[in-house]
């Protein structure tokens, strides 16, 4: 057997390694690029999302590498995601693959997510099932702040390059560590690592908050490596949508986070009461958090014809007139161009700064 | 004589403007890029040189061709149309609130409160709302863009047309003239379907107030203007330099940030052969589209990778 994780941020990396040290045969996929989005568009439903889209092209491109496995894992999913493992498993039967589906059927139940993993790989016990998963789940947790550190010290960065250096270097470590201890370590090392960059403390860089549909938020491939550009133009990404995150609202990891959704439920309601699927409650709680934090604006990112971001966008919209507080709202598919994208996030940007200088300005004239 | 240039190169028009040190403008161009931007702006660049014999103390580059125009010919200031608009429109009405922009393919609406652009948009996926269109449907019609505006005011009774696709806009045009109507009224109608389209598409329940300003080159249809009135109820302030704004922003951004050593690469530019071409990388699975520009044999300029392996190599 063959097992292959489509990409999904870092989510990939973290089942490989593990599932590798448990007996499984694994074979990443390549990372998304343009081959997987023509692959994914051609085989796709025009209406599937971006999403459903680069998953597709991933697989094909690993069953032609050799994979007779899949590992989808979403189950029943926070929207129209659910079907997608079930309507992927049938496109590419219809295309003439031969091989396994395995998915989690509800992503909410971590017997379900131990059971997937135990029918995959050679592990018997029920405990070592629980313990390989939560060391899947700590490694997305150390992937995650790999990403929250780059994004930090990026735009305060005193010689270009050195963030970006250590966020390669700290993926090389992750990826030798094996196990609890030396995952432990490994995080210490790369706390010091980016530690080691020389940043400029004076530096107030511009803070925008990322929020919007997960897949599209996380996989930079999907985004047009909005984050990057964003932090290579000076600006720190606070990034409100964590897959860590997500998964630790489910099977508390982390002790010392608290969950998410729930706190997005309270600073959401006054404008949206009921989560409407996908991530529209923490868009919209995060938001108003955002902005009480002093986060200078929000860019809201969601995969075109994407149902439950769409309803945030559209009270995104209102929470910005109410608070006077900028908010980008923009869609993805295959069919974005990156010169209107830049253009759009250069005059935001633009925007962002001027209000900055205005309010410094008027908070000097009042003294 | 000394002053700022500003260079907005469009999809389907440069322009070029020459501020004095005060952003008096001495000299500006408007002309077609017809798809040969390089050759346009060295045209443009030996016309203003022939003129003025200036000597430039900063450079400013906006438009979608910002990028390639600022390593052509070396900018000091390379900014989005959005704020050189909005720059340059608070320069003659500081008092602005509202900034309607239409261009040859994309349409922009600007909210400015307090002289700061607090929120804009911009059309995503469909360029009915623009310049092109109207010219496309003018030279089906036989008429030329320019005539569009003053045969729209001669209309009794505007038709409507579909306005949400331009393949829709187009059937539509053909079915109303089969149907008889006159010339004036389906001109005057297109005019009204382009205007919705744009509000539908931009403003989406976003406050215009006044004063609003109509940029861009689509301005000069007084057609369109009045359309524009009629549907928001409100003045519309056409600004004399309506063609040029962007250019003008942008080289008023260049004054604005006192320029110690401009990185104008001089004059001498537009007498050599400039050759523009693109590959793509095949280094990682990025795929990076890179722009490259030849002086000759001589790469001058290469941009668009984003590990810098072939833009640090010039």
């Amino acid at each position: 057997m063959k097992l292959t994780v489509p990409h999904m941020g870092l989510l990939s990396n973290a089942y490989t390694k593990v599932l590798r040290e448990h007996g499984v045969d694994m074979c990443p996929p390549p990372r998304p690029s343009i081959n997987t989005m023509n692959l994914g568009v051609r085989y796709s439903p025009e209406f599937a999302c971006l999403p459903f889209k680069i998953n597709l092209g991933n697989m094909i491109e690993a069953l032609e590498g050799g994979v007779d496995t899949i590992l989808m894992p979403g189950g029943y999913g926070p929207c129209r995601f659910g079907y997608y493992g079930v309507i992927q498993e049938q496109i590419l039967r219809g295309l003439g693959y031969h091989f396994q589906m395995t998915r989690t059927d509800n992503p909410d139940s971590l017997g379900d997510m131990v059971k997937t993993i135990r029918d995959i790989s050679d592990i018997k016990s029920k405990w070592d099932g629980y313990r390989v998963f939560y060391l899947i789940l700590m490694r997305m947790a150390v992937l995650d702040s790999v990403e929250a550190m780059y994004f930090k010290m990026k735009p305060r960065e005193i010689n270009q390059g050195e963030a970006e250096r250590a966020f390669d270097e700290s993926l090389k470590i992750i990826e030798k560590a094996t196990g609890y201890m030396k995952l432990f370590n490994a995080y210490n090392k790369i706390k010091d690592i980016f530690r080691d960059v020389k940043i400029d403390r004076t530096l107030k860089p511009l803070k925008v908050g990322i929020l919007g549909e997960i897949f599209v938020v996380i996989e930079p491939f999907a985004n047009m490596d909005l984050q990057r550009k964003l932090a290579r133009m000076g600006v720190e990404v606070v990034r409100g949508v964590w897959l860590s995150d997500w998964l630790n609202d489910r099977f508390r990891f982390k002790p010392l986070k608290p969950n998410q959704n729930r706190l997005s439920r309270k600073w959401a309601s006054p404008y949206l009461k009921y989560p409407s699927g996908g991530e529209s409650i923490e868009s919209v709680g995060k938001t108003v958090k955002f902005y009480k934090e002093g986060i200078d604006g929000i860019i809201h990112i969601m995969p075109f014809t994407c149902m439950p971001e769409l309803v945030a966008s559209t009270i995104l919209h209102r929470i910005s007139t109410d608070l006077n507080y900028p908010v980008l709202s923009l869609t993805f598919d295959e069919h974005v161009s990156e010169v209107n994208l830049q253009t759009r996030l250069e005059a935001f940007i633009d925007l962002l700064e001027r209000r900055r200088k205005n309010r410094l300005a008027s908070r000097f004239n009042s003294q | 004589m000394q002053g700022y240039l500003g260079i907005d190169v469009g999809s389907v028009t440069t322009k070029v403007v020459f501020l004095s040190k005060k952003g008096a403008i001495l000299w500006s161009t408007y002309r077609k890029t017809m798809g040969q931007p390089i050759w346009v702006l060295q045209s443009a660049l030996s016309d203003l040189y022939h003129e003025l014999t200036p000597t430039v103390l900063g450079v400013g580059a906006t438009g979608s061709g910002r990028g390639l125009a600022s390593h052509l010919i070396g900018a000091d200031v390379v900014k989005n149309e959005i704020t050189s608009h909005a720059v340059a429109a608070i320069r003659y009405y500081p008092d602005v609130q509202t900034i309607v922009e239409i261009g040859g393919q994309d349409s922009k609406l600007i909210l400015i409160r307090d002289g700061v652009v607090i929120d804009f948009s911009m059309n995503t996926v469909c360029a009915a709302g623009t310049g092109s269109f109207l010219e496309h449907q003018a030279s089906r019609l036989g008429l030329r863009v320019e005539e569009l505006g003053t045969i729209a005011l001669n209309a009794t009774s505007p038709v409507r047309i579909a306005g949400r696709c331009t393949v829709f806009a187009e059937s539509d045009m053909i079915h109303k003239q089969q149907m008889g109507h006159n010339l004036e009224d389906i001109v005057a109608g297109l005019c009204d379907a382009l205007v919705r389209n744009y509000l539908n598409n931009l403003s989406r329940g976003k406050d215009l107030r006044e004063p609003i300003l109509f940029q861009g080159g689509v301005a000069a249809n007084h057609g369109i203007k009045t359309s524009l009135e009629k549907e928001l109820k409100k003045e519309i302030l056409v600004p004399k330099y309506f063609s040029i704004m962007g250019a003008i922003g942008a080289a008023l951004l260049a004054l604005e940030c006192e320029v110690k050593a401009t990185k104008f690469k001089g004059f001498r530019i537009f007498s050599h052969h400039l050759i523009s071409s693109s590959f793509y990388c095949d280094g990682c699975p990025n795929t990076c589209g890179v722009m490259e520009v030849r002086d000759g044999n001589e790469v001058i300029a290469r941009w668009g990778d984003n590990c810098g392996k072939w833009s640090s190599t010039t």
